[in-house]
């Protein structure tokens, strides 16, 4: 008997009594266990069995008593989604979003599949990558901001105490919580919190305006910080402008000069993060003035020919 | 985990049988196109039926009569119902279909399937998770339509990093976003091996009108990088406010002083790369090791400094 054929014995055995069952009662009841000769062997095969079960969702649970073997059940987990009513077109069009995204290893595509009951063909041609999900954390700030319950975390060597989440957002493929913290709205790496605690007292705080989007979601990292802003205008040559026009952020003022090159006109905050960028195009790419930012550019060059031998 | 692969045989099994037997008959295409099961494979999946006797007994028999055109249930078993969604893993479908209609927002299922979602799991702040659109140029649309008629493009190709253009012939696997960047997978006729290709450096991009047969389970794309025997071995130093380069590229660290200064390995085909990415740092990144590095750094920010003499032009 195949492996196929040998887990679907396991799981209707399981899934036809409510009963709890040893491994022996189990062996008794199915042969392809029996036909090891090596009971070492056989017991090997039930344990990996049991994980293929459960990694198509199927919750295999064990329980230990005091005395005695072990004994196992397949449980039914509440159905988060089962009070949704959700229709058959719209499992099969999650079906497809669920196969498209890559949230990393902690979540298993195929289980949430046989779980939506389809997996369409379509997936193959498209994924997105949003970064490694921990499904835990998120949950339960995302459970913290519903509640208005405070958090307390472990964030760049120091514990954050009464923090209010107030969003979760996805940023090129990280997690951020977006939270109040000591009176101060910041974004802080989701993979960076240690320690997480939810506060279980509820209603502890209110929420800002929907309408005030997250800095994160709307700047670029050199248009946040503390600094003064300089207003600031490079040109691309005509040769480099075809790639560099998508890359630029929605905030520049864009001209197209008549032998194609492009003036853009960017307010800067952060310097450094500025500079960075806009050798991403180097050679391409001139910063016209103001001429505080021109030789900025020429020490920040500088400098990275002068540690060329430290 | 596969990727952008049709599930496993046990679990495309538990997925249609229930399906089957809920429908009673279906058309073959339906099930093509829901399960990506071909005809072979529905046969040999319930033919696996007949072997689990422990449902098989004269009072539960299986037996369904399938022709090219559909599949009928003629007799059914009680069959181990699908168990319900994890909390998780119902928020795990809602982020999943917030970022599809990021990319695509005219999908009235998915619309309404996120707004149940977001409503039972969020039901005080569904604005709490937000997940931008990711919505790529509209080269990234027209790859896709080339990805899904498994046609070969011929594209005009700017190198990001050493800012080089090219022409190549790729047979088109998969488009994708990683890190907030679109990427194009496939196989490249031209340089005879699998790249990616990122999309906003595709100038132009045609098909070439001719087909292509995808591979039987898609390689998935490179998230990082795995150094070959030719490639260029450069040491960084890179001091705390550039510490942000050794999570976004892919290099060791190797030691790291009381300071906080961090020595890091990195291996690139070219030195060009490495040279950019310390023009890139400025102050805070210096080239420790690697000769050609170095030579290249020298090259790129002469060609920078060039730019900057005498007024702007």
């Amino acid at each position: 008997m195949r492996k196929r054929e040998r887990l679907l014995n396991l799981l209707c055995l399981l899934w036809s009594s409510k009963r709890r069952f040893t491994r022996d009662e189990i062996f008794r009841r199915m042969a392809p266990y029996r036909s090891y000769e090596n009971s070492e062997t056989a017991r090997r095969t039930f344990e990996r069995d049991k994980a293929s079960l459960r990694k198509v969702g199927f919750d295999i649970r064990t329980e230990q008593p005091d005395e005695g073997p072990a004994t196992y059940t397949l449980a039914q987990p509440q159905d988060a989604l089962g009070e949704m009513d959700l229709s058959d077109s719209e499992r099969v069009a999650l079906a497809v979003a669920v196969a498209m995204v890559n949230l990393g290893d902690t979540h298993s595509v195929d289980r949430t599949l046989v779980k939506l009951g389809a997996s369409p063909q379509a997936m193959a041609t498209v994924k997105v990558n949003v970064g490694v999900l921990e499904l835990e954390k998120v949950n339960d700030l995302l459970g913290a901001v519903q509640s208005r319950s405070q958090v307390f975390f472990d964030y760049k060597g120091r514990r954050r105490e009464r923090v209010e989440p107030l969003r979760v957002v996805n940023h090129r493929g990280r997690w951020y919580l977006q939270a109040r913290d000591e009176g101060a709205t910041k974004t802080f790496r989701i993979d960076r919190l240690g320690g997480l605690f939810v506060s279980p007292r509820e209603d502890m705080y209110d929420v800002m305006p929907l309408s005030e989007e997250p800095s994160i979601l709307t700047s670029e990292l050199w248009e946040i910080g503390e600094d003064v802003p300089v207003e600031t205008t490079v040109r691309f040559d005509a040769g480099s402008a075809w790639y560099v026009r998508p890359l630029l952020p929605a905030t520049a003022r864009i001209d197209e000069e008549a032998d194609g090159s492009l003036t853009v006109v960017m307010w800067v905050i952060n310097r450094p993060a500025f500079l960075g960028w806009l050798l991403n195009f180097a050679p391409d790419g001139e910063i016209i003035a103001p001429p505080s930012m021109r030789t900025g550019m020429v020490e920040w060059v500088t400098a990275s020919l002068q540690g060329r031998g430290r | 985990m596969s990727y952008g692969q049709p599930v496993g045989n046990l679990a495309r099994l538990l997925m249609v049988v229930p399906w089957l037997i809920r429908e009673g008959e279906v058309r073959i295409r339906e099930l093509e196109h829901r399960f990506a099961v071909r005809l072979d494979q529905l046969v040999d999946d319930m033919e696996a039926l007949n072997e689990v006797d422990l449902f098989v007994s004269p009072e539960q028999r299986f037996s369904v009569e399938i022709t090219e055109e559909y599949v009928r249930v003629l007799e059914a078993p009680n069959f181990p119902a699908t168990p319900g969604f994890h909390p998780f893993e119902a928020m795990a479908c809602l982020i999943s279909a917030k970022t599809v209609l990021g990319i695509t927002a005219d999908l009235p299922d998915l619309r309404s399937a996120a707004e149940k979602l977001e409503k039972a799991l969020m039901p005080e702040d569904a604005g709490a998770l937000r997940i931008p659109a990711v919505t790529g140029p509209a080269m990234v649309r027209r790859l896709r339509e080339w990805t899904i008629a498994r046609e070969v493009v011929r594209l005009r190709y700017r190198s990001t990093d050493k800012g080089e253009l090219s022409d190549r012939v790729v047979e088109p696997w998969q488009v994708y976003q990683w890190r907030g960047v679109w990427y194009l997978w496939g196989y490249c006729r031209t340089k005879k091996q699998r790249r990616r290709y990122r999309v906003d450096g595709v100038r132009r991009a045609a098909s070439t009108g001719e087909g292509f047969n995808l591979p039987r389970r898609i390689p998935p794309p490179p998230t990082d990088y795995r150094p070959g025997p030719d490639d260029h071995r450069v040491v960084f130093a890179i001091r705390p406010a550039g510490r942000w380069i050794t999570e976004q590229y892919p290099m060791r660290v190797l030691s790291e002083d009381g300071e906080g200064l961090v020595l890091a390995e990195f291996y690139t085909r070219d030195p060009r790369i490495a040279a950019r990415l310390a023009l890139r740092l400025g102050p805070d990144l210096s080239i420790a090791e690697g000769d050609r590095a170095k030579q290249a750094l020298g090259e790129l920010a002469s060609a920078v400094l060039d730019r900057y003499e005498g007024p702007a032009r």
